[in-house]
Order: structure tokens, then sequence, then C-alpha cells
């Protein structure tokens, strides 16, 4: 039996260091998920407030991963940054579909797009 | 004859760190009863969203709590069952009081009764726990 409780973020500033790539690996469930809460704080506290979330190895999400977004969207959003995600699997997506992701997140194909999209006003990805 | 098979139960410390061992008995227990790939996966996501509610708001971190996990076929249904001995919770009714949108909490049962069909039934003088069944029909299933 295989066990599927690995999960690890990889950071990375890109462009002139005002955005954040976090991509995300394995598996997010309500075990792992503080984790990656502690790392969207400490992207905040420290003034990383542009962030893309590249969820293209990202294996599993439940809704513990994703009350994560969801506990975090609001203050970055309050000083002028987002939450970009990109790079969902067509069952990650029908997930986040499901809790009415689209309508708050903006959600884009590819890293690129993501980057692109804090270059352009909301909505408009 | 309706064909009806299960795969051996299992007993998990009530910790969420053994969520990982609950998805993996279910992916297992699909692949040798022949459940198609997107339907375990439905049931992988039900699974570990009731199991988590029961762990957080049954046991409440009383981690030497267990739970039991039974995963049968019979006919066109795939059935996991959940056996606890937490204070009664009823897990099918604990987050829908929640507002959803831009909460931390409250978005499990959601996903779960999206895929799935979750019945609760408390502990009583007659049962050894509470227990909670999660099933879906292969042939009525549209879940992607």
């Amino acid at each position: 039996m295989t066990m599927q409780h690995e999960f690890y973020t990889h950071i990375q500033p890109v462009g002139d260091g005002t955005i954040t790539i976090v991509e995300l690996h394995g598996y997010l469930d309500a075990y792992t998920a503080p984790g990656f809460d502690d790392v969207l704080a400490q992207l905040f506290e420290g003034g990383q407030t542009r962030i893309v979330v590249d969820c293209a190895e990202l294996d599993y999400i439940s809704s513990a991963g994703l009350g994560v977004f969801m506990g975090h969207i609001e203050p970055f959003r309050s000083v002028g940054g987002d939450i970009v995600l990109c790079g969902l699997s067509p069952r990650i997506t029908a997930i986040v579909e499901m809790l009415g992701f689209p309508h708050i997140f903006r959600i884009c194909a590819n890293r690129e797009q993501a980057i692109a999209a804090f270059g352009q006003t909301p909505g408009t990805t | 004859m309706e064909r009806r098979s299960s795969i051996p139960e299992i007993e998990i410390p009530a910790r969420l760190d053994q969520l990982a061992v609950v998805r993996s008995y279910i992916e297992q227990g699909c692949m040798e009863l022949c459940v198609p790939d997107r339907i375990c996966w439905a049931l992988v996501l039900a699974v570990d969203e009731l199991c988590s509610n029961i762990i957080r708001h049954g046991y409440q971190g009383n981690s030497s709590g267990v739970i039991t996990i039974r995963l049968e076929r019979q006919g066109t249904m795939v059935i996991a069952t959940l056996c606890d001995q937490s204070p009664a919770f009823d897990p099918v009714r604990s987050d829908s009081t929640v507002p959803v949108r831009l909460s931390r909490s409250g978005h499990g049962l959601l996903l779960a009764n999206h895929v799935a069909t979750i019945h609760y039934q408390p502990k009583s003088d007659r049962s050894q726990g509470n227990t909670t069944t999660i099933s879906i029909d292969l042939e009525g299933a549209s879940h992607s």
C-alpha cells in the first residue's frame, strides 16, 4: 500500500522579485494544509503579496487545502496583492469548481499566463 | 445473482496523519473491486473528507480513538463504511450551517455530497458506534 502524505512547496521569486511562485507538490489534505498555511502567512508577513500558486505537481487536494486559499485571499487583496492559481489538473479543476473558486480566484492555464495576469486588470485572464 | 465482494476492513487511529492510509486503502480496494478510476477518485475524496470531519469534530483531537473502514461492492454500488466511537456527531449535518464562500472551513461535506451519497447513523443502545456510509452507483455516477 503506497502512502500518499508527502507534501512540500518550492518558492521562487520571478521577474523583478515582486511576484512569487509557490509550487505545490504531492498531497494537500487536512494533515498537510497547516504547512501550506504557514507558507502563505510568512510570504504575507514578508511583504510578498503577489503570489502565483502553481499546482502542476499537486496530486491531490481536499477541502482543508482549499480552505487555506480561502483564508488568505482577502488579506492579500487588501494590500493590493493577489493569489493566482495555475496548472490545475482536470480533477483538481473539478474540485475547485465545486466550491466556486473560479468566481473568487483567478485561475490560469499555466505559469506564464498567471504571471502575465498581474499586469492585467482582474477578470481579463 | 447480485455481485457482492468486499475488502478486509482496516482500523486507523483517529489522527490526521492517517488520512494518507485511508486514501491508499480506498484506492487499493477500488482496484481489487474493479471500480473505475473516476469513481475511485470521487470515493477517495468523500472518504477523506468524512474521516477528517470525524477526527476533528467527532473525536476532537482525542487521538486514542479509532475509525474502522470497510469497502465493498454490491452490484453496481461501491460502498465505504466508517465506524467510530466518538461522541454522537453527525458529519452529514455538521458543516451545513457554515457559510461556504470565503470561509476557511465548512467545505468538506459539500464536496463529499457532491460526489457521493452520504448516510449517517449515530450510535445507539443496539449499535457498536456511529456508522457513516458513503456510496456511489457506478451506473448512475456522472462525476468527472
